[in-house]
């Protein structure tokens, strides 16, 4: 039977109810808003009427020094997160990668922030930043520095924001790392020990090249929840102070839920998504071929 | 000499432990912040150093429930986010069999298509569709977001389910199959009772992800169909931000996540990896 009409269609009674509905939730709305990137929509001006621009959603976007700068804040928030989390990712785990009583039970408790709501995290995180009763101030006063403004000041609010981030995603990497370094076969040290390896060179040649695609495919996948990033910088800066946290994300929803120039808004998330999925797309390809 | 040894060894683990729980403290400082704080006096709550021998009072929580409104966004969360769980279990789990047990040309572009559809910011789908449920006056109403978290829910289990529809063996499918099982039977009868754990799981992922969002119920929620997370900013008022309400709701919404999250993280890790590798 194998290859015959009836096994090749089988598999679509599973999946073709999941992929219409998909379908009409996902590629239905983009083909909509490509066509709505072509209007000037202004929901708060007559009734939300679609007043047809040409191209001029498009021009504004390259013109617009907010557009500029939130790509800009984007790839910051991107890369110091990506970056401080993998690194921190890899020390932390490195450094519970042996054998210790309730081992279970401490990861259980150190992924605990993946779980916690965003949007309290965030609030949580702004008591701790408050400049005068702050937890994070007292902290820094401890060891005879500070105070800090975290979050109303241009030079550290980005900062602040990517140390929550840090806070709340670490715990992912290290979950994966573990989990990867833990697959790896136990007499591949012993086969090391025997050869004369001390403790360096098993983390430099035996563990670190088994666990890379774990960690790429870890940091793909921070990556694409840091670009969608929202919930804390709304709660915590809102993108200010003036536009020194404003992600693409934020800006767009600004444009589209303060301003309420829905057409424009589409066409900055339009042009936001199409970005990032070439990026990702290739970042992907890479990342299986390894 | 053997002595010397024990006590370095007792020294080493003393100095492992030492940092092991400096660094649990930082991740779990803002938990265990909110908790102690929600039983704190509105004095206590601003103590520097932080007062870790205090007086509890239940008086956050009574204030946060003595909001009429309160139990409304709590049920408002449970509908939105049992609903969607329910539809993304109801398509995503037969879909990921699909694409797990059966071999045909289009595998891999459907499976990534599942997959982008993580990938994609939400503003993406959200602007369009505010677009059609303000034109169909459904803005404020919970139906957006049971359409919204459905497209949440669907992509993340037919990403996570594949790899323990594999671990099923392929011989009980063909014996099933042999002993005159109709496809539907052998995935109802057959594979669908061995993968029932993980079935438990990945739905309370879905809750989770739902409960949790914020994005698109800040924008089509209204007064009364609030969620929480939208219904909790509320807590920063002009005044500043009343830290002990904010504690006591943050621990009502959260501790129920991180309970699910708790039992739930070991199918975490494994199916997130192989999904992204396999995808």
């Amino acid at each position: 039977m194998p290859g015959s009409r009836t096994e090749q269609r089988r598999h679509l009674y599973f999946i073709l109810p999941a992929l219409v509905v998909m379908i009409a939730l996902m590629v239905v709305p983009l083909f909509f808003s490509v066509y709505v990137t072509l209007f000037n929509v202004n929901l708060l001006e007559n009734g939300g009427a679609f007043v047809f621009a040409g191209l001029g959603n498009y021009k504004t976007f390259l013109t617009d020094p907010r557009v500029h700068n939130a790509l800009g804040v984007t790839a910051l928030f991107l890369l110091g997160a990506l970056a401080s989390e993998t690194v921190l990712g890899l020390v932390i785990s490195m450094f519970l990668d042996r054998k210790f009583h309730f081992k279970a039970a401490y990861r259980a408790l150190l992924i605990i922030p993946m779980f916690m709501t965003p949007v309290v995290s965030g609030l949580i995180w702004r008591t701790f930043y408050d400049p005068t009763n702050g937890i994070a101030n007292w902290v820094l006063g401890l060891i005879h520095l500070g105070p800090v403004d975290w979050l109303g000041s241009v030079r550290y609010a980005l900062l602040s924001l990517i140390l929550v981030d840090l806070w709340q995603w670490t715990p992912f990497m290290v979950l994966l790392i573990m989990a990867s370094l833990d697959s790896i076969p136990e007499d591949l040290y012993e086969a090391a020990l025997v050869e004369g390896a001390n403790e360096a060179q098993t983390v430099l040649h035996i563990k670190l090249p088994l666990i890379v695609p774990t960690v790429l495919i870890a940091i793909i996948m921070r990556a694409i929840d840091a670009l969608k990033a929202f919930d804390i910088i709304y709660v915590m800066t809102k993108g200010g102070p003036g536009v020194v946290t404003e992600t693409i994300n934020m800006y767009a929803y600004t444009v589209g839920f303060r301003y309420f120039r829905i057409g424009y808004a589409t066409t900055i998330s339009f042009i936001f998504t199409v970005l990032v999925t070439i990026l990702l797309d290739k970042l992907f390809a890479k990342a299986q071929s390894i | 000499m053997h002595a010397k040894l024990m006590a370095k060894r007792a020294l080493g683990g003393a100095a492992f432990w030492i940092v092991a729980l400096a660094i649990l403290l930082f991740f779990l400082s803002p938990l265990l912040w909110m908790i102690s704080t929600s039983i704190k006096s509105y004095i206590d709550a601003f103590a520097l150093p932080p007062k870790i021998v205090f007086h509890p009072t239940l008086k956050n929580y009574i204030k946060v429930f003595s909001n009429g409104d309160f139990p409304r966004y709590i049920v408002n969360s449970l509908w939105c986010s049992f609903f969607a769980t329910a539809m993304g279990i109801l398509f995503g789990v037969p879909a990921a069999y699909g694409l797990s047990t059966f071999h045909f040309k289009s595998r891999k572009k459907i499976s990534f298509f599942f997959l982008s559809a993580r990938i994609a910011p939400p503003l993406m789908s959200l602007l369009p569709m505010y677009i059609v449920f303000n034109a169909i006056h459904l803005v404020g109403t919970r139906f957006p977001m049971y359409i919204l978290y459905t497209s949440m829910c669907i992509p993340l289990v037919v990403w996570i389910m594949p790899v323990y529809f594999r671990d099923v063996p392929a011989e009980l499918r063909e014996a099933a199959i042999i002993d005159g099982c109709t496809e539907l039977q052998v995935f109802l009868r057959v594979s669908l009772p061995l993968v029932k754990a993980s079935i438990a799981a990945v739905a309370i992922l879905c809750v989770v992800q739902t409960w949790n969002e914020f994005l698109i119920a800040l924008v089509f929620t209204s007064q009364s169909t609030q969620t929480l997370p939208v219904a909790v900013t509320s807590f920063m008022t002009f005044q500043g931000t009343e830290w002990g309400p904010l504690c006591a709701a943050g621990c009502v919404i959260m501790v129920p996540m991180m309970i699910f999250g708790f039992f739930v993280q070991k199918y975490f890790a494994r199916g997130m990896i192989s999904g992204a590798v396999k995808g």
